[in-house]
């Protein structure tokens, strides 16, 4: 089974815009991990002059800083592996919950995001089948549409739950001005693709994205 | 270089907190005097605050976007030099900060030395521009002081000053 050809199209502009979204992190690690290295450069230098202008704790200050990043920076490119290899095979069988928490790992590199807190599953873990990479761009736009709404300073509670009709990824914490993902046309073909229904609670302030447990059985 | 003697006021604006204290640190050491805003609005209200030489500006940060701090700092503060560093380089976004003012553009990561330079040639730029001004001012005052009568003058001289620290 293979996506429809628009929706293909879709999958392949949310590659490019995650790929740009992770190369940035990578620049800002980078950066910072060059100019703290830098920094101890110089501040070696001043005490070759000087020796009793060497701050030993500073300097295990800036160690750390280098290596809390490059952990940061490890972090940022496992992501990008797990998006990479979500478009490996068209459908598969996912983890809901893993795919909730790679695109909440890309949400976070977005200066712009709001606090993201996950909300324990009850049970097991839902596994659906489905398309991977078209999962991922439904859920990265209803979490960015979330961001836009709620603010860098406020909180999103993201849940999965198993419902009658699928597995639901829930978002709550909207505000009550927020208008849902539904105006794009591509959102129109993500939601046929996956066999999708999108529904949003205006009172309760809850997008809610309802999936089947098989696109097969679903498209059948 | 003494403490009498005086430093080039830097203002820096960047969300990556343990970047801006780092180049923070490495500027002052190069004999920058620098202000450290982690926000946008942050840095807009420092400026409102101090004089700055330069700012230097990072592009994606919660609340206010560094465009948006760039329109901000180059409509109040005239003679300042903004140069953008970012790590989210675009050539549409380096063609706008260019048209609203900005007077050069980084991208992350880069070579210290690089941004060394483009601070000498911004505050270069700026203190030209200042000669310029008050170059033109000298030549406006000298006509200004040919013929007018005294409250003339006064009046005249009144327009030259902007008003500006």
């Amino acid at each position: 089974m293979s996506a429809a050809p628009g929706a293909e199209g879709e999958g392949l502009v949310f590659l490019g815009k995650a790929t740009a979204v992770i190369s940035h992190s990578i620049k800002n690690v980078m950066a910072t991990v060059s100019e703290t290295a830098g920094l101890i450069g110089d501040l070696v230098a001043l005490a070759e002059r000087d020796p009793r202008r060497i701050d030993l704790k500073e300097l295990g200050v800036l160690g750390e800083t280098i290596v809390e990043e490059i952990q940061r920076g490890f972090q940022v490119v496992q992501l990008l592996n797990k998006l990479a290899h979500s478009g490996d095979q068209p459908v598969a069988d996912v983890d809901v919950e893993e795919v909730v928490t790679v695109v909440s790992g890309l949400g976070r590199c977005l200066a712009y995001c709001s606090g993201i807190t996950r909300l324990p599953s009850a049970g097991e873990r839902p596994r659906i089948r489905t398309q991977p990479l078209l999962l991922q761009d439904l859920l990265y736009r209803a979490l960015d549409a979330a961001f836009r709404a709620v603010g860098p300073d406020g909180e999103i509670k993201v849940g999965v739950e198993r419902g009658a009709d699928g597995v639901c990824v829930a978002l709550q914490g909207l505000p009550a001005g927020f208008r849902g993902i539904f105006e794009s046309p591509g959102v129109e073909l993500l939601k046929q693709a996956l066999c999708a229904r999108i529904a949003l609670d205006k009172d309760a302030g809850v997008l809610r994205l309802v999936l089947p447990e098989s696109l097969d059985e679903a498209r059948a | 270089m003494t403490a009498e003697q005086k430093k080039i006021r830097l203002l820096m604006v960047d969300d990556n907190v343990k970047f801006l204290e780092t180049v923070s640190k490495r500027l002052g050491l190069k004999d920058f005097d620098v202000t450290a805003a982690d926000d946008g609005k942050k840095a807009i209200k420092a400026a409102g605050k101090g004089e700055f030489d330069i700012a230097l500006v990072d592009l994606r940060m919660p609340s206010l976007d560094g465009t948006e701090v760039l329109k901000v700092l180059k409509k109040k503060h005239k003679f300042l030099e903004v140069v953008v560093l970012t790590g989210h380089a675009t050539i549409n976004s380096a063609v706008e900060c260019t048209k609203l003012g900005a007077f050069d553009y980084l991208e992350k990561p880069y070579e210290f030395d690089q941004l060394l330079d483009v601070l000498k040639r911004a505050y270069q730029n700026r203190l030209r521009r200042k000669f310029e001004r008050d170059e033109k001012r000298l030549r406006d005052l000298e006509v200004l002081s040919m013929g007018s009568s005294p409250m003339a003058i006064l009046k005249s001289l009144m327009n030259l000053d902007d008003g500006e620290k």
